[in-house]
């Protein structure tokens, strides 16, 4: 089934800066700068980055749990951006979310059965009785032993808090699962057990999931597509064994390289990044990439690279894949219109 | 390399918390040598007792925590018994120290430049004209760019990797011989890792300092590590040269961590990963016998009832198994 579930168009989120007391402009971070991408029913993406990319605004953005400046969310159909309180809070049950810390996600007074119940007993109307078979049916699935529903959070390790967590985005069948780097607090032998187990619950469930995280590991083993973010922008996307086998955009490539793994590679040529990621605050003007790009064009440090298709359902931002050529920015913009000077050919 | 004895012994170490209703071991025997010129890597999971051990080489260990046997040496110096006055003249000038969060570790209202000249001050009696200039140019040697410009800026200045470089360079500033890293790189971004990976490799060529290098990451050590010490529940269950740790991994935990580990630049990804079954057990409630036979694959009688020996199974290669010792 091919069917489309979520489409993202030209989603912008800013957060204005505090400004002192005599200057006349108003100044943003873009933390989501104009990103675009689909998902379709029963597919997984993965959102990858690195501090300060977007990542995690933009997982908030799509389930509008922060407020989107710009763009378009169509969710099963209807623009989400257009919908009332209400109708927002009803579709929510088709929306839900797993967070990265296990220990601070849950309030600490409830029993694992009012943390899982509570979803059910906010969208149903299912009956005390049934929302509890319902509930244990759910700890089963996510390898949490149901005798233990009575017991309080901070009675299991940081593993079973995270099945805690991912039992409760469940329990509402919902169609779409956003996954806040649901695994980067766990220790190593745990953090396989629980990738494991999403991988299994997704492909049982035919839920969509998207999965941000900065763990490439992670996100080759569990996603279909997977997204490269860089300072606001996604700088490639396409599907996942297509991009980590061979990443076309320089910075993908840098960051696969950057990964250290357990294992031995003697002789293997590796492209390290120099630089720092710039702050979102002043990002660099052109291609965001270029100071620390190893293959920079003159063009880069003044034309923003379109996203261009590259073939096999492949984007790239870079104008080493452009034969086109991007836009021009030829002057810095003032901030006000910043919303239509980050804006790319692909963007209508 | 072979032959050169250690700079530093652990001879079996071991570390006990003190609670209300008596010790609870940490640390369990634990003896490592480090050579001139190594680096020697210390990996494990949370609560395995890694940063223990390596607070405790400069008795840093929080109250309620104490050796409470073995011995920590230093070219033969007893570093456990030492009178607290000793041991603080020895702190950054014979073995210093770089932690995880270098914010915390660096005081957020003195610039940068202070903080790195007070070193000098403090352990060489350098005047401040001359601390300063000491200071850009320990900046440059870790590679902070405009170091003349940064010694006056503020730790809030400054990005996380250019914190950590500002930490290193502080460390490294009275040529200490031992420098030990507890998790240097884990707050960073994958890229700027990378970056603080290469800076530590080169600086300890170039300066010969050996490192003791802590990290729950075995990819991280695998890339910095001449020799590697893998811990579980307050013990070394394997030890090993680099390369020769990953060609042929012996104890169980040592192959279950490789295998649980997704890499992105694999050739193939696997289905389903390799897991290590269960929990870490607790401290205090730890199983008999081997400490992992509860998560063992290949786990038998005698592993329940009996602690495993630490037997050789190939140059500087030690293992704490039963099935490598029945091997042997």
């Amino acid at each position: 089934m091919q069917a489309e579930l979520l489409r993202v168009k030209n989603l912008v989120r800013r957060y204005e800066l505090r400004s002192g007391l005599f200057s006349r402009q108003q100044r943003y971070i873009h933390a989501v700068d104009g990103v675009s991408f689909s998902l379709n029913r029963a597919e997984t993406l993965g959102i990858v980055g690195e501090s300060g990319c977007g990542k995690t605004t933009l997982s908030r953005a799509m389930l509008r749990l922060v407020e989107p400046d710009e763009g378009e969310i169509i969710f099963r159909g209807r623009d989400i951006r257009s919908l009332t309180k209400e109708e927002l809070r009803r579709e929510r049950r088709h929306m839900q979310i797993v967070f990265q810390d296990p220990f601070g996600s849950f309030n600490p007074r409830m029993t694992v059965r009012e943390l899982i119940d509570e979803p059910l007993s906010v969208h149903s109307r299912d009956s005390a009785a049934a929302r509890l078979e319902r509930v244990r049916e759910v700890m089963a699935k996510v390898g949490l032993d149901p005798r233990l529903c009575d017991r309080h959070p901070h009675e299991f390790s940081g593993g079973q808090r995270q099945r805690i967590g991912i039992a409760r985005a469940l329990v509402l069948r919902p169609e779409l699962i956003i996954g806040d780097e649901p695994v980067s607090a766990l220790d190593v032998s745990i953090r396989a057990q629980i990738l494991n187990l999403m991988k299994q619950l997704q492909e049982e469930s035919g839920a969509s999931f998207v999965m941000v995280s900065h763990d490439l590991g992670a996100i080759r083993f569990i996603c279909h597509r997977v997204a490269v973010m860089y300072l606001g922008r996604v700088v490639e996307e396409g599907r996942t064994e297509d991009v980590f086998r061979e990443p076309l955009h320089p910075y993908t490539r840098g960051l696969i390289d950057a990964v250290p793994v357990p294992r031995l590679r003697p002789g293997k040529t590796r492209q390290l990044l120099t630089g720092e990621i710039p702050s979102p605050v002043n990002p660099p003007r052109g291609c965001h990439f270029h100071p620390r790009c190893p293959l920079a064009l003159k063009q880069c440090n003044s034309v923003a690279p379109a996203f261009n298709e590259v073939g096999g359902g492949r984007r790239v931002a870079c104008h080493l894949f452009a034969p086109t050529g991007g836009i021009d920015t030829p002057a810095p913009v003032p901030v006000e219109k910043a919303g239509l000077a980050g804006r790319r050919p692909d963007q209508h | 390399m072979e032959a050169a004895p250690p700079l530093l012994e652990i001879d079996g170490l071991s570390i006990d918390a003190m609670l209300a209703d008596g010790p609870v071991r940490l640390v369990d025997g634990v003896t490592l040598g480090l050579r001139a010129g190594e680096v020697l890597g210390l990996v494990g999971e949370s609560g395995c007792g890694k940063s223990l051990l390596s607070y405790s080489i400069l008795r840093l260990l929080a109250p309620g925590l104490r050796i409470s046997g073995g011995d920590i040496r230093l070219e033969g110096r007893s570093l456990a018994t030492l009178p607290e006055r000793k041991i603080r003249a020895m702190r950054g000038n014979e073995i210093s120290m770089i932690f995880q969060e270098p914010m915390t570790a660096l005081n957020p209202v003195f610039t940068i430049g202070d903080q790195v000249a007070e070193v000098f001050r403090t352990h060489q009696r350098l005047s401040r004209p001359q601390a300063r200039a000491k200071a850009v140019e320990a900046l440059a040697a870790v590679g902070v760019p405009s170091p003349e410009i940064r010694v006056g800026q503020y730790p809030a200045d400054l990005s996380g990797g250019m914190r950590q470089r500002v930490m290193i360079a502080m460390a490294l500033a009275c040529r200490p011989k031992i420098l030990i890293a507890d998790e240097p790189t884990t707050a960073l971004d994958t890229t700027i890792q990378a970056q603080i990976l290469e800076l530590m490799r080169g600086l300890q060529r170039n300066f010969g300092t050996s490192i003791v290098f802590i990290s729950h990451d075995l990819g991280v050590v695998a890339e910095v590590a001449d020799h590697v010490a893998v811990l579980y529940c307050g013990r070394v269950v394997e030890e090993a040269p680099v390369a020769e740790l990953f060609r042929n991994p012996r104890h169980p935990y040592t192959r279950g961590l490789m295998g649980a580990v997704p890499q992105p630049d694999a050739e193939d990804m696997p289905d389903v990963l390799h897991e290590i079954k269960g929990n870490v057990p607790r401290p205090g409630h730890l199983p008999g016998g081997c400490r992992f036979h509860p998560r063992c694959p290949v786990a038998r009688d005698i592993c329940r009832i009996s602690d495993p020996p630490r037997v050789a199974v190939g140059a500087q290669h030690h293992v704490a198994c039963w099935e490598a010792a029945d091997a042997s």
